[in-house]
């Protein structure tokens, strides 16, 4: 018996931690990846000295660290999930949603204020960036206010298996391509014109939060609850691809945009 | 030596790429190598092996499903002394295997084309392969050969309570597993990647030989074992941390790859 509670209180705390979890490294990475094709010299410059590395080599960073001793305020699973109310308008949480961490980062460092901080601090405020731009693009991630009865909770059968609609999301550019690389995934989705780009990265990031909200309502209509991804039509299917090609690509242009603001 | 690697290669023919799919971190190593290996040298390479050096990073790998050539999997471990000195003739540790193999290379013109190409596909995959710390094994310290450890975490979930998540480890897997972060990543990115942070060390990692790097990755080793040992219940930041001596290996291990190589076709 008493293994069975410890094998339940296990399930248990894998089942929350994973609810908490973002985008998949995958697609936290590919969002990172197009970001890095969009800063400008000075950004990239300064990103390498402080972080040394790669922006994708940081893009879970967030994930990874959540639960140790002196990250738990700062990488709070509460940091990867925009909140909307009933009319899909961002509530807003102080220092703890991704949206006002953004901005309120962003104002912290932009104008050459960066420079100010200790080095630790800026590496670190950019891994956090890095990682919630990305989340709050990611369709799995918007948080509907209770009332809205959005089926948040409906599943998808991927292999024979159902998959709950928060971690097909999060998983889905591997799902649906394995065999990609960074490389082969910008090829293909970081298609937008300048023109497009410049349109997209207007705004805040309150702003983005909110068009995302209302934007992934249409993600309740791609399946049924319990359908087979084989089973969709090929309209259906086409449609999460496009969704997918475009979170990922405005998460990369509005994280280069962001990046390119504080080291203007 | 010739005879066994000439049925290596043999057999390489038919087993090759079945692990390709977990080759990411030799692969990176090679193409951290190609990266700074002279124009003739690569050249050389790529005419002995009729492809780019990331297609055979994991050959050896491949070997070990047949009964006759299971001793292949010895050829990964680098065993040092007590005093962390590498001093072994053992035919199957890494170290003497590489300098077989570096040995048949140099005398490459007497040997038979077959022979030069396993001999470089062993060199490409073994210089990797001794810059694992979990391939290092020290003489009278048990815990190099392996063991199981926990990692655990207070999670705090945004809709439950705390909740104590414990999860098994082993010093083997730990050292492998790192490139699962990264395998989205091709292997040229991760190099790319990977020379942001240790570029400017290129000149002081590729000094030596193949055993003095084998001793360099054991004082890593050593520092270690100090703070994770079996049966140890350790909190997760402490495998989170240890990645930063993993890339360091992968840097050093590509480096040292291409100082070989270079000295080889030069």
């Amino acid at each position: 018996m008493k293994a069975l509670k410890i094998f339940a209180a296990l399930l248990l705390s894998l089942v929350v931690s994973h609810n908490a979890m973002a985008w998949g490294k995958s697609g936290h990475s590919i969002s990172a990846y197009i970001a890095e094709q969009h800063l400008s010299d000075k950004a990239k410059a300064e990103c390498q000295r402080y972080l040394k590395h790669s922006l994708p080599y940081f893009a879970s960073w967030q994930d990874h660290w959540r639960y140790c001793d002196g990250f738990e305020e700062v990488c709070t699973a509460h940091a990867h999930y925009v909140n909307v109310d009933f009319s899909l308008r961002g509530k807003g949480s102080p220092d703890r949603d991704p949206v006002s961490r953004i901005d309120k980062i962003t104002k912290e460092m932009e104008k050459g204020k960066y420079k100010s901080m200790p080095d630790s601090i800026v590496a670190m405020n950019l891994k956090l960036l890095i990682h919630m731009v990305g989340d709050m693009h990611c369709p799995g991630h918007i948080t509907y206010h209770p009332d809205s009865n959005y089926p948040v909770k409906m599943k998808i059968v991927i292999k024979g298996k159902p998959m709950a609609r928060h971690k097909f999301w999060d998983g889905a550019p591997t799902i649906l391509h394995p065999k990609w690389k960074l490389e082969r995934f910008c090829k293909e989705y970081d298609t937008y014109s300048p023109k497009e780009i410049k349109k997209i990265c207007k705004g805040t990031p309150y702003k983005w939060g909110d068009v995302a909200a209302r934007e992934m309502v249409k993600t309740f209509d791609y399946w049924k609850d319990g359908q087979s991804y084989k089973s969709l039509s090929k309209d259906k299917r086409v449609a999460i691809e496009e969704l997918m090609h475009e979170t990922l690509a405005v998460g990369g242009y509005r994280l280069a945009a962001v990046l390119n603001r504080i080291f203007k | 030596m010739k005879k066994i690697i000439a049925v290596l290669f043999a057999v390489a023919m038919v087993a090759n790429e079945a692990y390709a799919f977990k080759a990411i971190g030799h692969q990176t190593i090679a193409a951290i190598a190609e990266r700074h290996m002279t124009e003739k040298a690569k050249s050389e390479v790529q005419t002995i092996l009729n492809a780019d050096m990331t297609r055979h990073a994991m050959w050896l790998y491949s070997l070990r499903k047949n009964p006759q050539l299971a001793h292949t999997q010895q050829w990964q471990y680098a065993t040092l002394n007590a005093e962390g000195k590498s001093v072994t003739t053992y035919e199957n540790d890494a170290v003497v295997v590489l300098e077989r193999a570096v040995e048949v290379l140099c005398n490459r013109k007497n040997e038979s084309d077959s022979l030069v190409q396993a001999a470089l596909r062993t060199v490409v995959q073994v210089v990797g392969d001794i810059h694992n710390p979990a391939n290092i094994r020290i003489e009278g310290n048990e815990a190099t050969k392996g063991f199981n450890f926990t990692l655990y975490a207070i999670t705090k979930g945004s809709s439950a309570g705390e909740n104590l998540v414990k999860r098994k480890n082993s010093w083997h897997a730990m050292w492998h597993n790192y490139t699962n972060r990264h395998d989205i990543f091709s292997p040229q990115y991760y190099a790319s990647d990977i020379e942001l942070c240790y570029g400017s060390k290129k000149a002081e990692y590729e000094k030596g030989t193949p055993r003095f790097w084998a001793e360099n990755v054991g004082e890593d080793v050593v520092r270690c074992l100090e703070v994770i040992y079996p049966d140890a219940m350790l909190k997760t930041e402490i495998a989170h941390r240890y990645e930063a001596i993993h890339d360091k290996c992968m840097a050093k291990a590509g480096y040292r790859l291409a100082a070989l190589l270079n000295s080889i076709f030069k």
